[in-house]
């Protein structure tokens, strides 16, 4: 068998504003098939920008930078053929649709994604494996998307699309947050599942719990819409440790001496 | 309104006899001195601000009237129990009394055009459901009326004994009109007029379960006027999906005279490019105890425009009464107008009422939620129409009609949304 293709996302110098107010200020980040980056950063510090830049939202502008994928740049493309080249976001406010069912929906989704008519029977078969996988009662699949799901259940189902779209890289916005012990485990259960090398995840979160399952080879931190740090896992305790005003104290005296401009 | 009239030139012979009664004939009469003296109800009469009948020539209309009989549809199946379903004119013969009663205690004609249905309907049908008898088969009536008629008045009266229950289903589809006549015209003219009048009588314990699918031609006008006195512990359930037409004006109302009546209403709406729709639905609550609940979702297109008129009443000696209205409307475009009047009008004290009222655009952040999935855009968007649509369409009729409604209001969607082919998915709750 020949060497499986490793795929690369590659995001450069990118600005991005919202409501034009600059938020992101110049992200490098290179991510590649088989690997798991973690962000960490602050409240309000743009994780979630730049997730949603990367996603597409009409809302989030890009002034200046690239998104590549494979080479190819996504930059000017709507969400949807972003998400066909591959891209996923679990989004960490996932919005409920009533009068859509989650079958429905993942159906048409995965028609789309797959551009072609999946097999119904082979497509529910599908569901319920991976429903059962992640310890989701079969009854979800009748309800609609997201109404009335608790906190937890909308975070499994963010995961359950991913595990049925199947796409190279995954950004998670805080899968964890709100997640019980158990929950935790399935959803990283989920994520663990996808990995190989023609998978890379881009994990934001605020705790080591997850990272305690997912292990990540980089870790970047990220302030006032800069990654002002990257490192390996032993970053992410440090930060736990000493907090993010450690951080913001390290890029003052650093860029007091000169070391960042 | 003291203007006189001077738009309806007298006609020749009419009312007709029709082998009518002399109580019928009364009736009629007197409607007929109400639609001479009214004018068409304008902009400065309550109930019709945002509404003209600018465009209706009723001496035109009246040229060609439907002849009797023409395309109601009732099925012919014998009804069990000894309950009757007929056309109006011969239960005014045959079910003279019980007829006669009903009409003479629901007549309706506080404008020109119903009191034009008073004097002149051809059409229409007679249910009466005998106290105790349960019809378990949902009955379908099609009002499909002659192709070259240029007014159509339906009068139907539905009767419930103590304890009956029915369900019955209205379909109102557009004329079968010959090769080159679409119902459409250039020049503005509404045209055909269909003018309908539903009364019920729903008896003590008695239930009643009522759908509408109005689809009439791009070019005419449908004006229907529903409602029902209900008695003590019983109950009526109406759902009404306006579609068609140019001008719809759809009034439905509720009575609840007796104590712990209960209504529910269920209304959808779809208003396109070109089309005016004017609709109301609700409940005034005079029993004690008396429950309503109206939910109504809209979808307006491009140059359309969509009126709802609540209706909330609850009069003095209603104690311990709950009145709820909801009112959604989705705008599809920068030039769709929709204006939602809640009335609520409370005269007890002891009683609860709430009503919640909305018109918003299709929530781009679902829009990007769903494209974030893969599915594109226009998808996107007509997914989330549907969606929203939905909740208010899951069971509205018996199976077997429920997958025609689908498909009519999907076929509207998409004309809304501008698709020419149709998303081939099915959407939304039952479709599993
Ligand atoms: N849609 C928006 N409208 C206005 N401001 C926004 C919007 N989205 C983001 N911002 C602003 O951009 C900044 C970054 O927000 P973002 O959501 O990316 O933070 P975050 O790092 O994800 O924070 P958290 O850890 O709380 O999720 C914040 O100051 C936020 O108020
Ligand atoms: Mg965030």
């Amino acid at each position: 068998m020949a060497a499986e293709h490793i795929s690369t996302l590659e995001i450069e110098d990118l600005h991005v504003t919202v409501n034009d107010r600059p938020v992101l200020k110049g992200i490098d980040l290179v991510i590649r098939g088989g690997e798991v980056h973690s962000l960490m950063g602050p409240n309000g510090s743009g994780k979630t920008t730049l997730s949603f830049a990367l996603m597409g939202h009409p809302r989030y502008k890009i002034e200046k930078g690239a998104i590549r994928l494979d080479g190819r740049d996504l930059t000017g493309l709507p969400a949807d053929e972003r998400a066909r080249a591959g891209l996923f976001l679990a989004f960490q406010y996932p919005l409920a649709i009533p009068g859509v069912t989650v079958a429905n929906f993942l159906r048409q989704a995965v028609n789309s994604i797959r551009g072609e008519k999946v097999n119904v029977l082979d497509f529910h078969k599908e569901l319920r494996e991976k429903m059962a996988f992640l310890e989701m009662n079969d009854a979800f699949a009748k309800r609609y998307l997201n109404d009335g799901f608790s906190g937890g259940e909308k975070k499994r189902m963010e995961t359950l699309q991913m595990l049925m779209l199947k796409p190279r890289f995954a950004i998670l916005d805080e899968t964890d947050s709100g997640l019980d012990v158990d929950a935790l485990k399935v959803v990283c259960r989920g994520v663990n599942a996808m990995r190989g090398p023609s998978f890379g995840t881009l994990v934001i979160t605020h705790y080591n719990r997850m990272l305690d399952y997912i292990e990540p080879d980089h870790v970047h931190v990220i302030v006032d819409g800069r990654i002002v740090r990257s490192g390996d896992r032993s970053l992410a305790e440090e930060i736990e440790e000493k907090g993010y005003q450690w951080v913001r104290e390290l890029v003052g005296q650093e860029a007091a001496q000169g070391v960042v401009s | 309104m003291n203007t006189p009239a001077t738009d309806l030139t007298p006609l020749q012979g009419f009312p007709r006899q029709n082998g009518a009664p002399a109580w019928l004939q009364e009736l009629r009469n007197h409607s007929w001195q109400v639609a001479q003296r009214l004018s068409l109800p304008g902009p400065k009469d309550e109930g019709w601000r945002r509404t003209s009948l600018k465009g209706l020539d009723l001496n035109k209309s009246l040229e060609g009237i439907n002849e009797e009989h023409a395309g109601l549809e009732l099925p012919d199946t014998p009804l069990p129990g000894g309950a009757v379903l007929t056309d109006i004119l011969s239960a005014a013969r045959l079910h003279a009394d019980t007829l006669e009663a009903h009409l003479r205690g629901n007549w309706l004609d506080s404008d020109k055009l119903l009191a034009l249905n008073g004097a002149l309907f051809r059409t229409g049908y007679f249910l009466y459901v005998p106290a105790g008898v349960k019809i378990d088969t949902p009955i379908r009536v099609v009002c499909r009326p002659a192709s070259n008629a240029s007014l159509v008045l339906n009068r139907s009266v539905i009767i419930l004994g103590e304890g009956a229950s029915v369900r019955i289903v209205e379909e109102r589809p557009s004329g079968n009109r010959p090769a080159g006549n679409t119902g459409q015209s250039g020049d503005g003219a509404l045209t055909p007029a269909y003018v309908e009048v539903v009364t019920a009588s729903v008896g003590k314990g008695a239930s009643l379960e009522y759908a509408s699918i109005q689809q009439r031609e791009a070019s005419s006008l449908s004006y229907v006027l529903r409602q029902a006195k209900v008695a003590d512990n019983g109950s009526v359930r109406w759902f009404i999906c306006e579609l068609g037409a140019r001008l719809s004006r759809s009034d439905t109302a509720a009575l609840l005279k007796g104590g712990n009546a209960s209504s529910e209403a269920r209304a959808v709406y779809l208003t396109d490019s070109g089309q005016h729709f004017d609709v109301s639905a609700g409940a005034v609550h005079e029993g004690e105890g008396s429950r309503s609940r109206t939910e109504a979702r809209g979808a307006v297109g491009e140059q359309a425009r969509a009126v709802y008129r609540g209706l909330g009443k609850i009069l003095r000696g209603a104690r311990g009464s709950d009145a709820s209205q909801a009112q959604k409307v989705l705008l599809l475009g920068g030039t769709a107008r929709a204006d939602n009047n809640p009335a609520l009008l409370i005269d007890e004290r002891d009683v609860r009422a709430d009503h919640s009222s909305a018109s918003t655009p299709v929530d781009p952040e679902e829009v990007f939620y769903l494209m974030s999935r893969g599915i594109a855009e226009a998808d996107a968007r007509s997914l989330l129409v549907s969606a929203f649509i939905q909740p208010v369409l899951d069971g509205a009729l018996p199976e077997g009609l429920q997958e025609g409604l689908q498909d009519a209001v999907s076929r509207k969607l998409q004309k809304l949304l501008k698709r020419p082919g149709g998303i081939d998915e099915p959407i939304g709750g039952g479709a599993e």
